[in-house]
């Protein structure tokens, strides 16, 4: 999907030259001198959300269970969770024993579950529905996120230079980043994130990397891509001199991962947001939930794999002092059928659940449960606009507008103490 | 000195380019090219970057003397041109039970093929018909499906759905072989209407339920004399006739005892499928998002000629659209076209045998596309992560040196023969070499700093040449006119 970049102009261009050489953007400055917080003028003050994703088409009703409701169990023979296993939350709904990992924080009220979260008219398209849940506008297609147009539009105002404003964990960037301004960054090692030059001239590698420093803040040639390869150039130079200060410097905390690149990425999260770069926002995507066949046993080990990276995620977040600071936020473009299939699996459906986590967070369940019965196309009719869940985060937690963000959203609901 | 094949001729020809470059005057810099395409060598290096991995010096040459058209012939009908590439990949076999020797294999053919739009093809096919083997698990099968789209790269699309309907990846990559009557499973028929025909908005949810039906029972077995097991798993199609349903379904307006084929004749007669695939194929060769009479304007070419491939890229090639200073340098390298087109630029003739991991971590993990849309392109190939990534490929092959990868090939004589007499002319004749000198003055400012840092005057000695001239070429490829194609 092209985006569309505007050019910058030369004038703008140029202000980030200083006698034809390389100036370090103020953040630098900053992370490396300790001054000032850096997130001193921006609402919301150390705050940081945590996107994840669950890609494919996470099945709701076998991660926070209807273990109450006899259609639950009509519609699904083979797939269904016993109610004998099923962790009770309430007189209706129950955990997954999968998500097992999760009672302690649910417990003390750092968990919170909307429940029936979807959109108006849903779609069942994995691409048109995660580019929904993305863009956060269900009804045209637009080509900016909705974090994007936080970060551009009320996070960082003209502070183009703020290149760990947000980051992603992965190799590609979600459409959540679109913008038409500076591209946010996507890493997926700590370590080995730095240029390499001729190992037989290494006195000659600062000058290589001043060279690349030069041609990437000199002036773009007239092709559609050449602002754009600037700017990304330029945010990988800055990524890979902060990074390094990172991988060398980040306190490590008893807490252990497990051993797969969710829980990785989470616990690289965690050091990023311990080295107080100023980023507002992480992004990380953990896909395989398009259980069409067989689904018993992967998303079992699916849930359990983000049950137990999140659980290490947040303790690990309380050694360093700063389970305050962070909020959680866990999606997938849509549920699943009511109905199982007949490769004892499930196809496309509608409205899920979604996670937050935080010590923030106003625990429990929240929304009601939509109806087993009453479907659409067989489908769950959703009791939530995932909108005023977004909408919550950005007033709530980020301090922000909402509407300069999401312009049609319903108002946002109560999740934050 | 023993040099390879692709490395001796680059820089063999390497005095004509400089001519060329010489002819043009200074005033070309600026913010890059004026006035691009203007003549018929910038045309014919066009062509070649984009149907192609890059022309060699020899193509330039003489595709230059005679006709554009005689070009897009030579990419278009490649039957036509001899490749000895079968007997080439004999010394060294693919082992199907692997899938890394599947994509090496794959990488080999597309460095060295004669007939470059063939492999090009497959590429997009294997886009288009996005097929990964973390569900498919099996290194033979995905042999097969790109050895599919290869043999029918520029056929008959019609054939080709079909075909790929019933390709055995694919049945377990979307599931077809759990789509049972009475119970079906509509992955296989979603994904053929939303992402391999006629693109979303163009049928109900209910037209993809009635299609999921049609194809019912397209199942696959393990063919005679195969195993369930790593490089003998080879699975046939076969039609279970007690899983189809043969039941009346009605399928975009039309009523009737449909099976699989039925339903891609039907999606046939669409107008929404011309116009995707045409749109998809302008999109991938030219420039994104073609005006809409463009568009309309291909899809008529591939209707009339009854979906075949040949004569709707013909019209593609030859439009003024694909030749307009819009269209050039306008898309970013996919990684696959960067490290292909760097090695054949740098004369390596061996990939690395990492070249699939590293694919991998610039963003394209081949035969293991991210979703069943396959890569996005264009924007979507650069991040910080595959950014660096590329600078650090191609650091490797201009200053590897030694060791097990093939590098860059570079002694003084090679640099004598071209009469540079000045860094001016040395940073030039390599901004022509590897980016057409389409760069900002700021650009070419910056590289003759380098080359001039701690250097006195201009002389080609063995030092200069090892450090600076490799050092030029690493900062050269790591420019952002690098990464456009």
């Amino acid at each position: 999907m092209p985006l569309r970049f505007t050019r910058r102009s030369l004038v703008e261009t140029s202000t980030l030259l200083v006698a034809g050489g390389f100036t370090a953007p103020a953040f630098l400055v900053r992370a490396a001198e300790a001054t000032a917080p850096a997130n001193a003028a921006i609402p919301g003050g150390k705050r940081a959300l945590v996107v994840v994703q669950l890609g494919g088409g996470n099945d709701g009703l076998n991660t926070i269970v209807p273990y109450a409701d006899r259609s639950y169990y009509q519609a699904r023979p083979r797939l269904a969770i016993p109610e004998r296993e099923v962790l009770p939350i309430s007189e209706y709904v129950g955990f997954n024993p999968a998500l097992e990992p999760l009672l302690p924080l649910y417990a003390e009220g750092q968990l919170a579950i909307v429940q029936g979260v979807g959109y108006p008219n849903p779609n069942r398209s994995h691409f048109r529905s995660m580019e929904i849940w993305h863009t956060a506008v269900p009804d045209e297609v637009v080509r900016t996120g909705w974090l994007g147009r936080y970060l551009h539009n009320t996070c960082c105002g003209e502070d183009r230079s703020a290149a760990l404003q947000a980051l992603n964990l992965g190799d590609s960037l979600p459409a959540a980043f679109w913008t038409e301004h500076v591209p946010v960054p996507s890493i997926a090692n700590l370590n080995a994130f730095a240029i390499e030059t001729d190992k037989k001239y290494q006195n000659e590698r600062e000058l290589r990397l001043d060279i690349l420093r030069e041609i990437y803040e000199g002036m773009a040639s007239r092709r559609v891509y050449s602002e754009f390869l600037k700017d990304a150039g330029r945010n990988m130079m800055l990524l890979a001199q902060e990074l390094q200060k990172v991988a060398r410097s980040a306190p490590a905390t008893s807490v252990k991962y497990p051993n797969t690149p969710f829980a990785q990425g989470l616990q690289m999260i965690a050091r990023l947001l311990s080295a107080d770069l100023g980023t507002r926002v992480f992004y990380i995507a953990t896909g395989g939930f398009d259980t069409h066949a067989n689904q018993l046993a992967t998303h079992n080990r699916l849930l359990r794999n983000v049950a137990e990276g999140l659980q290490a995620f947040m303790n690990d977040l309380g050694e360093r002092g700063r389970g305050d600071d962070v909020v959680v936020m866990v999606f997938s473009e849509f549920g699943r059928r009511v109905r199982e299939n007949g490769s004892a699996g499930t196809d496309h459906g509608a409205a899920a659940p979604m996670f937050l986590l935080g010590g923030k967070i106003r625990g429990g369940l929240h929304g009601t449960h939509p109806s087993l019965t009453e479907l659409i196309d067989g489908d769950l009719r959703f009791t939530v606009d995932f909108r005023s869940v977004y909408a919550a985060v950005l007033q709530d937690w980020l301090g922000t507008d909402p509407w300069k963000v999401l312009p049609k959203a319903p108002p946002p609901i109560e999740l934050f103490k | 000195m023993e040099r390879p094949a692709l490395g001796g001729l680059a820089l063999a020809a390497a005095a004509v380019l400089v001519a060329c470059a010489r002819a043009r005057t200074r005033s070309s810099f600026g913010q890059g090219r004026q006035n691009p395409l203007a003549s018929q060598r910038e045309r014919v290096a066009h062509l070649f970057r984009r149907a192609g991995f890059g022309a060699t010096p020899e193509q330039l040459d003489e595709f230059s003397r005679r006709s554009y058209d005689d070009a897009v012939e030579y990419l278009v009908d490649y039957e036509q041109v001899p490749d000895d590439l079968e007997q080439r990949l004999k010394l060294n076999p693919v082992d199907l039970s692997r899938i890394d020797s599947v994509r090496q294999d794959w990488l080999f053919r597309m460095l060295h093929t004669k007939r470059p739009l063939q492999e090009k093809m497959a590429l997009f096919w294997h886009s288009h018909f996005a097929t990964a083997n973390s569900k498919v698990n099996s290194a033979l099968l995905m042999y097969r499906q790109i050895e599919l789209f290869r043999r029918m790269a520029l056929g008959n699309f019609r054939e080709l759905v079909l075909e790929v309907s019933k390709d055995p990846a694919m049945l377990r990559w979307l599931d077809s072989n759990q789509n049972r009557k009475g119970a079906p499973n509509e992955n296989y028929a979603r994904e053929l209407l939303e992402l391999f025909t006629m693109g979303i908005g163009n049928y109900t949810e209910r037209d993809i339920k009635e299609a999921a039906r049609a194809f019912t029972g397209w199942f696959m077995r393990l063919a005679p004399g195969a195993q369930n097991r790593p490089g003998q798993d080879n699975y046939e199609f076969f039609f279970d006739r007690n899983q189809h349903d043969f039941g009346p379904k009605t399928f975009l307006g039309e009523t009737g005892p449909w099976d699989g084929g039925d339903i891609i004749n039907i999606i046939f007669k669409q107008p929404a499928t011309s116009r995707f695939i045409a749109r998809k194929l302008f999109s991938f060769f030219a420039y994104e998002n073609p005006e809409e009479a463009t568009v309309a304007r291909l899809a008529e070419v591939f209707v009339k000629n009854n979906y075949e491939l040949k004569p709707l890229l013909r019209a593609i090639f030859k439009s003024p659209e694909f030749l307009s200073p819009r269209a050039y340098h306008a898309l970013i390298k996919s990684p696959v076209e960067f490290c292909i087109g760097l090695m054949r630029e740098l004369g390596v003739a061996v990939p690395p045998t990492d070249l699939p991991a590293v694919l991998r971590r610039m963003g394209q993990d081949l035969l293991n596309p991210p979703t069943v849309k396959g890569w996005d392109g264009g924007a979507e190939w650069i991040s910080s992560v595959t950014l660096l990534e590329r600078f650090n490929f191609a650091n490797r092959l201009v200053t590897g040196r030694t060791g097990r990868v093939e590098s860059l090939k570079l002694e003084p004589a090679d640099l004598e023969r071209l009469k540079l007499t000045s860094f001016e002319a040395l940073v030039d004749y390599f901004l022509e070499r590897f980016v057409e000198r389409d760069v900002p003055e700021t650009t070419r400012k910056a590289l003759l700093r380098y080359v001039k840092t701690g250097v006195g005057a201009f002389a080609l000695t063995p030092t200069f040449v090892d450090q600076k001239v490799r050092g030029l070429i690493h900062l050269i490829l790591c420019t952002p006119e690098y990464q456009l194609n």
